[in-house]
């Protein structure tokens, strides 16, 4: 029952300019996102999620900081080669994007109904009063109570869960195909975080669009995905449904995050697994692998050529290793 | 392992501040919490933004003082001490932060930073606090010519070393941890961890540890105190406290974690609404607005932390 394919990243790198020189952080980075499901993107801080992501959208500046390459296909059109007018139509009504930081993204000046009608006005050119009708709707759908008196408040009256879900529904007052969330529950305190994940997987079941769920949280990922994307220094390293991801995981990265993780069923106190090293800044990525310097099991293959994706199975590792012994 | 005997005791700490804009109104940060950590346990103290467990770190460590309360570190009261030997019984207690970064002088060497540490105290001349300060900064898995160094030179992980040093330098009685991996990747806090565990084997240090990630908390401590809006709602070893979770925020909280062993199908306790206002605290029991089980009972007495089995204490109408 393969459904749909919405989004078909093929190839994606950014460039960004700065004083020092340029740096790609992000670097051929491909993966489809499915109608109806949710992608998991995951990795440390640093590894191009983030950049990723706000690349789909074309949200950093072309002329001045940074270039793009490759292909982003919605629905078959390829969003880096439109008109920038384009793009911006296109922005909140058939791709939106949830942030990590709700209470910086709200403007603070504005009442929650008004940046609610906003987008519906923009895009569906619906009147005031339609659009206010629908604005409740939403807050309804996202499980705000009182939603007619929350319309009339502004962003600092409500509490950093409340804040999340008011992002949330404006983020799908126009029925967006697909929905980009990044770090959405990152700043949250864990019973609001589970609050938050249980919202986007109904509403994902509910309206039936892809979501792409960027986290540096596995748990949050193996609880909520179906699939996961690894990524290590702007690179995909690993992509595979999410049981296989955890029960098999192939790439030495990606079995390292997770096994570095302490458990709640874990016995406590001993040593947990490190992956030595840090990640390298982007001035300095390794030739070869970019892993290659903090893996038990480099070889000098592993350090002079670079792997590329391939299959193994249901899954997709950017591994030397695979080949040969059919896993790590 | 830990005795029974206790390095530092918390009786009936109030802590309030005052409401800048309304002298009517105060905050309750910390409401009559009581509490032992003994010689050589890591005691590790868990809640949610906003339930005082920070508030809490400070008084303990004396950086601010009580609104009423005791706290007393072997047999000293430090509030009955004058400021001259209260800073020098500081030494005993030290501080690591969340944030490293913040609390370095960006324009002093890690090194200078370091022996200032030993001079404001007046320990050793200058050549003792040099080769004391290179044996720490070897302990914490750093290398001497990193003392040279300025604060941003060094990553999350490698500061998060250095605020350790600072801490251990004066081979304090209990170290105060607040926050210490939250802000790091999870390979680099499996660093840190693993560095705190083998630093307090060596020294047999105690610890308390201010987290909120209950999997961390578990992973590092021998027995857990879990607050709620400035109460200790339940305290009990660690194994025993998820082995037999009795109050229901602990229960909430245990099954919002997620978990990568957990699926979404599997059933979890959701709580509802947010955690009420610690200047507008709900009567009686404070969990009462969100508990599923609270009954009308719960408006009307503030229940007492009591112990429910050997060791095991908690503060609800409904444990028996």
């Amino acid at each position: 029952m393969e459904e749909q394919v919405i989004l078909d990243v093929k190839n994606l790198s950014t460039t960004f300019h700065t004083e020092r020189g340029d740096y790609q952080a992000v670097s051929g980075v491909s993966f489809q996102v499915h109608r109806g499901e949710i992608l998991g993107v995951v990795g440390e801080s640093g590894c191009g999620k983030s950049v990723t992501s706000q690349s789909i959208l074309r949200l950093y500046d072309e002329r001045r900081e940074a270039c793009y390459s490759g292909e982003v296909l919605l629905e078959g059109r390829d969003l880096l080669s439109i008109p920038i007018k384009e793009m911006q139509r296109l922005r909140g009504s058939e791709i939106s994007m949830i942030f990590q930081d709700a209470l910086s993204t709200l403007n603070p000046v504005l009442t929650i109904g008004y940046q609610l009608r906003e987008p519906m006005r923009i895009h569906e050119k619906l009147s005031r009063k339609e659009a206010d009708l629908n604005a409740v709707e939403l807050l309804r759908l996202v499980g705000i109570p009182e939603p007619e008196q929350r319309m009339h408040q502004y962003p600092h009256e409500l509490s950093g869960g409340m804040r999340q879900r008011v992002m949330i529904a404006i983020a799908l007052a126009c029925r967006p195909k697909l929905l980009i969330a990044d770090e959405p529950t990152t700043a949250l305190d864990v019973t609001i975080q589970a609050q938050i994940m249980a919202l986007l997987l109904s509403l994902n079941r509910q309206l039936h669009m892809g979501v792409i769920l960027i986290t540096h949280d596995l748990a949050v990922v193996a609880e909520t995905c179906s699939r996961a994307v690894v990524m290590y220094l702007g690179q995909v390293v690993e992509e595979a449904p999410v049981e296989e991801l955890f029960r098999h995981p192939l790439h030495p990265y990606t079995q390292g995050l997770i096994a570095s993780v302490p458990h709640l069923d874990d016995p406590g106190k001993e040593q947990l697994h490190v992956i030595p090293g840090t990640v390298p800044f982007l001035e300095d990525i390794p030739t070869g692998c970019r892993f290659a310097p903090r893996c038990p099991y480099a070889t000098d293959q592993c350090r002079r050529e670079m792997p590329q994706l391939q299959e193994a199975g249901s899954q997709r590792v950017r591994c030397w290793h695979i080949r040969s012994e059919g896993g790590v | 392992m830990a005795g029974e005997e206790s390095i530092l005791r918390a009786e009936k700490i109030y802590k309030n501040f005052p409401v800048k804009t309304n002298r009517h109104l105060t905050v309750r940060a910390v409401s009559d919490v009581s509490l032992t950590i003994r010689v050589g346990e890591i005691y590790g103290l868990v809640g949610e933004s906003g339930c005082g467990k920070s508030t809490l770190g400070r008084v303990i460590s004396y950086l601010i003082p009580p609104t009423s309360g005791k706290v007393w570190l072997n047999d000293t009261d430090l509030s009955a001490l004058p400021k001259k030997e209260l800073r020098r019984q500081r030494q005993n207690i030290q501080m690591v932060f969340q944030d490293c970064l913040a609390s370095m002088d960006p324009q002093q060497r890690v090194g200078d930073a370091l022996t200032e540490v030993l001079r404001v105290h007046s320990i050793g001349d200058p050549a003792q606090r040099m080769s004391a300060v290179i044996d720490i900064i070897q302990q914490v898995g750093l290398r001497p010519e990193h003392l040279f160094r300025y604060p941003h030179e060094f990553s999350g992980g490698q500061r998060q070393r250095i605020g350790l040093a600072r801490a251990l330098l004066l081979h304090p009685a209990l170290m105060v941890c607040d926050e210490p991996v939250s802000a790091l990747d999870v390979s680099i806090q499996a660093q840190i961890l693993n560095l705190l565990l083998d630093l307090q084997q060596q020294n047999h240090h105690s610890y308390l540890f201010i987290a909120h990630d209950i999997s961390v908390v578990k992973h590092i401590s021998d027995r857990i105190g879990v607050m709620y809006l400035g109460h200790l709602v339940e305290e009990a070893e660690t194994e025993e406290l998820f082995a037999h979770t009795a109050h229901p925020y602990t229960k909430a909280l245990l099954s919002a974690v997620p978990d990568i062993s957990k699926r979404h199908e599997e059933e979890r306790i959701v709580l509802k609404g947010d955690l009420p206002s610690p200047i507008h605290a709900p009567s009686g029991c404070v969990f009462r607005t969100r508990c599923p089980y609270a009954t009308a009972a719960c408006a009307e007495a503030a229940p007492e932390l009591r112990e429910i089995a050997p060791g095991h204490k908690a503060a609800c109408h409904l444990c028996k």
